[in-house]
This record gives structure tokens, C-alpha cells and sequence, in this order.
């Protein structure tokens, strides 16, 4: 297992509108296979039929019989068709779908659904060697997570981000101050602490992020934010910044309440125009960790020089970054939300990303930093790419120090 | 799908008595059924070549390659195989068409 480092991600070439028109052909020829059954086995072809007279009847059924009785292949043949299509629709619908609870809930959907998914997918639960229809659809959809690409073309980038906007008002953030973090007291040294540290924050309420200040190895302070992700996918109002609108706004690179919130929240830790800023987010959290740097350094609020993001759809945003602020996209071949931009992030020099592939059959598992961006942190940090080391040599002063000094904030919405 | 070898076979043609009086002995609509089912069979056929032409934009992975290959091809098979039912019984019933009408 290995990294691959690029200044983009591989091209994407997989569209769920085909998933949907391959869906549709199934539905017509399924409608023709059952108009078969209803006119071989009609009342009408009966009555014809037993005109013939007793033994004529049994004579003429009797050619009738494999379409109308239980070896009918028309039968079989548009069930199957139906099956397949309903599973083509839902996996469309999955590979749309930007949502951790989404993911879980498909989770338990599938062991529902299976048979949809067996109908027409059973080379995956073959492939896959398991009898399990949901970890056979599970593995199916994790296989080609580029196949979002047209969704998020189609979702998010046709409206969405508009359609969340004017119906449902980002509002303004809170920021509570939750004080000190006492078990957060030892600085990263390498990008596997930096993501181990943002995963036990990921682990809290929903909304909280950490700044932890990190005296470096030069005497001189600089400052370490994590952002996590998604917690809520309520669309609509709610005092969670972590909701879908946020999803929707961050996206395509809007400033959100949950940005304004982090940015709030640095300035209450006590941090300066003149500390040096890295912002780690997850996910959601690594589209606002972007669009929170290109706002702080264009108004020089604050010297974000660093930005590392774990699972995140940064292409339509990271663009926007400026060239004095390092960021390093990490992502997960095997994980579907990194694509969910449809598009490959730009290719400069201050955009690493870099590719690895940990593969857990399960789409939350993909996705999760316990359980698939600590492993790729590692590899990253073992990697000798020369990108991957120019991000972390400049980045040396957040990660040779000893001691941290982490303050938590709880950022909520109000309208 | 099944094994075809344990499917119900075709009656066997036999002699009858003649017909009734109230009985048809006109083939033509048995004739028209069988065109009837001709036809239908004919869009089954048609309908498996355009599943055949799918979209295939998506760059599959090899198990999901192997996944939407097999499907697609299990799909068409059985449409394929359904039309070749449906025309088999359309000439069953023309063949028994004759038959039933020509006795006397």
C-alpha cells in the first residue's frame, strides 16, 4: 500500500444520470416483458382459445403454458428488470448522497433493499465473497466512489447551493467559550497526530472546534485549529453550523456561519494577526478549514500559512486560496465524499493532495479518520513524495514543539 | 432461470374426434395471436440490444466493472431468452393452429 501525490485528483468519468437512464431502458423493457404476460395470459386469448372446443383448449394451452405458468421467462425476466432498475435508482440516490447519516442509514436500508441489489449485482457479492447483500452493496458502492461526480454536478452544482441559501438563512454564530482541554496537552509532530488530534474532536458535540497554541522549536507561537465535519444533516433550520447548508454553501466555496464562528473563535483563544494559523478540518470541516483561510488572509485577520484537510470536496473552493497558504488535501480513494466537488482540485504549487487507499467495505468506515485517514496520515508521513515533504518542512514550527495549550469553543447558529 | 431440460415439454400432437358443432375451426384467430406474440417477442429483442448500448461513461473499478457487466449481460440474457419463449409458443400455436382445425 502507497501514496499518490499529485497536484489533482485522477479525472472522473462516472455519471449517475447513466445509472438513472440505464434504470429507465430496464423499466420499458420490463413493461414490454410484462405486456407479453398480460396478453398471452389474457381473458381474451382464452376465450379465443377455448372456442376450439375441451381437447382444442388443452391442446392450444398447452403452447401458451410456458408463458403463462411458472417457467415464464417474460415473468422472470421483468421482475428481474423492475429489481434491477430500483437498485440502479438507489444507488443513484446513494451516490448523490454527501451524508454520513445518509450512509448509515443506506446501511441498514441495504439489508432491506438487498434483493434489489442481487438482482442485478450479484458479480459484487461475488466479487466481494460474501453472502451479505449489504456488504455486497456496501463493497459495490465503496469500489467506485468516482460514480459521484455527476451527482454533485447535477445536485449541487445546479441550484443547491441557491436553493439552501434562500430557503433556509445561514444566520449568524455563537461561540461559547468551553475552556481548557486538559487531555490535549502534548503538540503533534507528524500529520497522523495532527488527524488523531481533529478525530478526538470529532468525537465531541457537534459544533466544537479546538485551538491549540504550539510553542515551536523556534520559541515562536503559532496556533493548530481543528474543524470537524458534519454532525447534522438537517437542511433546515437548526442551530447546528455543521447542518447540510453549510455542506451546501462551503461547497462551492461561500462563506458560512460556521467559518464566521471559526474565525470568531480564534480570536477569543487570543490569536493574533501575527501567529502563524493551521486549520485542520474533516470533511465539511476541511471545506470551511479553505474557505476560512482565503478569507483570513485576504482581510489579514489572521497569517494562516497551513491547511490540512481529511475527506474533503475542496475543488471548487481551494482555488480560491491564496498562494502564501499551504494546503494539503488528503483523500481516500476508497472514501466517495472527496468527490462529491466533481472536479479534480487544481494542480499549484500550494495544493498538495495526495491519494491513498484504504478500503473498509463500508462508506462511513471510508470516510471515518479512525478508521481510514489516521492509516493514510501515516503513509503520508512515511512518504518521501518531495510535495509531501515541502508541506511538512514548512510546516516544522507546528510540529516541533513540545507542549500544546488547547482551548475548545462551541459554535451554534441563531437566525 | 432454471433447467430447460425440466420444463414442462409441448403436447404432443394426437388424433381427436371431430369437431362439435359449436366449435371454430376457422385458424385465423390463432393465426393473429401468434403475430400477436411475434411482435411482442420482436421488442423484447429490441429492447436487449439497447440495454446492450447502455451508457457506459462510468469508469468502473474491476470488481464494479465485473459487477455492471455481469448484470447487464444476465439482463439481456433473459430478455433474450424471453423472447425466444414467447416465439417459440407463437409456432407451438400455429403448428396446434393446423392442427386443431384440420380435424375432422
Amino acid at each position: 500500500m502507497g501514496v499518490t501525490v499529485s497536484g489533482g485528483a485522477e479525472s472522473i468519468a462516472a455519471h449517475t444520470e447513466d445509472l438513472v437512464a440505464v434504470a429507465q431502458l430496464f423499466d420499458r423493457a420490463a413493461a414490454d416483458a410484462e405486456d407479453v404476460l398480460d396478453y398471452a395470459c389474457s381473458w381474451a386469448v382464452r376465450l379465443i382459445v377455448e372456442s376450439y372446443g375441451c381437447l382444442g383448449a388443452q391442446l392450444l394451452e398447452g403452447a401458451l403454458e410456458e408463458i403463462c405458468g411458472p417457467w415464464s421467462l417474460p415473468r422472470l425476466a421483468a421482475g428481474s428488470l423492475r429489481d434491477s432498475a430500483a437498485g440502479l435508482r438507489f444507488a443513484a440516490m446513494v451516490y448523490s448522497s454527501s451524508d454520513d447519516d445518509v450512509f448509515d442509514a443506506i446501511g441498514s436500508q441495504l439489508g432491506q433493499l438487498g434483493h434489489l441489489f442481487q438482482a442485478t449485482f450479484v458479480g459484487a457479492a461475488t466479487a466481494v465473497g460474501t453472502r451479505s447483500p449489504s456488504a455486497a452493496a456496501q463493497a459495490f458502492l465503496t469500489s467506485d466512489p468516482d460514480v459521484v461526480d455527476s451527482a454533485a454536478g447535477l445536485l449541487l452544482f445546479t441550484g443547491l447551493e441557491q436553493a439552501v441559501g434562500s430557503r433556509y438563512p445561514d444566520g449568524r454564530p455563537v461561540v461559547y467559550d468551553l475552556g481548557r482541554d486538559a487531555t490535549e496537552t502534548v503538540a503533534p509532530h507528524d500529520l497522523t497526530d495532527l488527524v488523531d488530534q481533529l478525530a478526538v474532536r470529532d468525537d465531541t458535540l457537534a459544533g466544537e472546534v479546538s485551538v491549540a497554541f504550539v510553542i515551536g522549536a523556534d520559541g515562536r507561537r503559532r496556533a493548530i485549529v481543528d474543524v470537524p465535519g458534519t454532525k447534522s444533516w438537517s437542511p433546515g433550520r437548526t442551530d447546528d453550523v455543521t447542518s447540510l447548508s453549510t455542506n451546501a454553501r462551503a461547497l462551492v466555496g461561500s462563506p458560512t456561519t460556521y467559518e464566521r464562528g471559526v474565525l470568531n473563535a480564534m480570536t477569543r483563544a487570543g490569536v493574533t494577526s501575527t501567529d502563524e494559523v493551521m486549520l485542520v478540518g474533516h470533511s465539511e470541516g476541511g471545506m470551511v478549514a479553505v474557505t476560512a483561510a482565503r478569507d483570513a488572509v485576504r482581510t489579514g485577520r489572521f497569517d494562516v500559512t497551513h491547511v490540512v484537510t481529511a475527506g474533503s470536496p475542496i475543488a471548487r473552493s481551494v482555488g480560491g486560496v491564496p498562494e502564501s497558504v499551504r494546503v494539503l488535501a488528503l483523500e481516500n480513494d476508497a472514501d466517495i465524499v472527496p468527490t462529491l466537488d466533481a472536479a479534480e482540485n487544481p494542480a499549484r504549487p500550494n495544493v498538495t493532495t495526495v491519494q491513498f487507499d484504504v478500503d473498509t467495505g463500508t462508506v462511513s468506515g471510508n470516510h471515518g479518520l479512525g478508521t481510514a485517514y489516521e492509516a493514510g496520515a501515516a503513509e503520508t508521513d512515511a512518504s518521501a513524495d518531495p510535495s509531501v515533504r515541502a508541506f511538512t518542512d514548512s510546516a516544522e514550527g507546528f510540529l516541533d514543539g513540545s507542549d500544546e495549550d488547547t482551548r475548545v469553543f462551541l459554535i451554534t447558529r441563531k437566525y | 432461470v432454471g433447467d430447460p431440460a425440466r420444463r414442462p415439454q409441448p403436447l404432443a400432437p394426437r388424433s381427436l374426434p371431430s369437431h362439435a358443432p359449436h366449435m371454430s375451426a376457422d385458424p385465423a384467430p390463432l393465426y393473429a395471436i401468434a403475430a400477436e406474440l411475434d411482435r411482442r417477442a420482436a421488442l423484447l429483442r429490441a429492447r436487449a440490444w439497447l440495454i446492450g448500448t447502455a451508457p457506459t461513461r462510468t469508469r468502473w473499478s474491476s470488481a464494479g466493472a465485473r459487477a455492471w457487466a455481469d448484470g447487464v449481460a444476465r439482463i439481456r440474457m433473459l430478455l433474450l431468452r424471453s423472447a425466444e419463449q414467447v416465439e417459440h409458443a407463437a409456432v407451438q400455436l400455429r403448428a396446434r393452429a393446423a392442427e386443431v382445425c384440420s380435424w375432422e
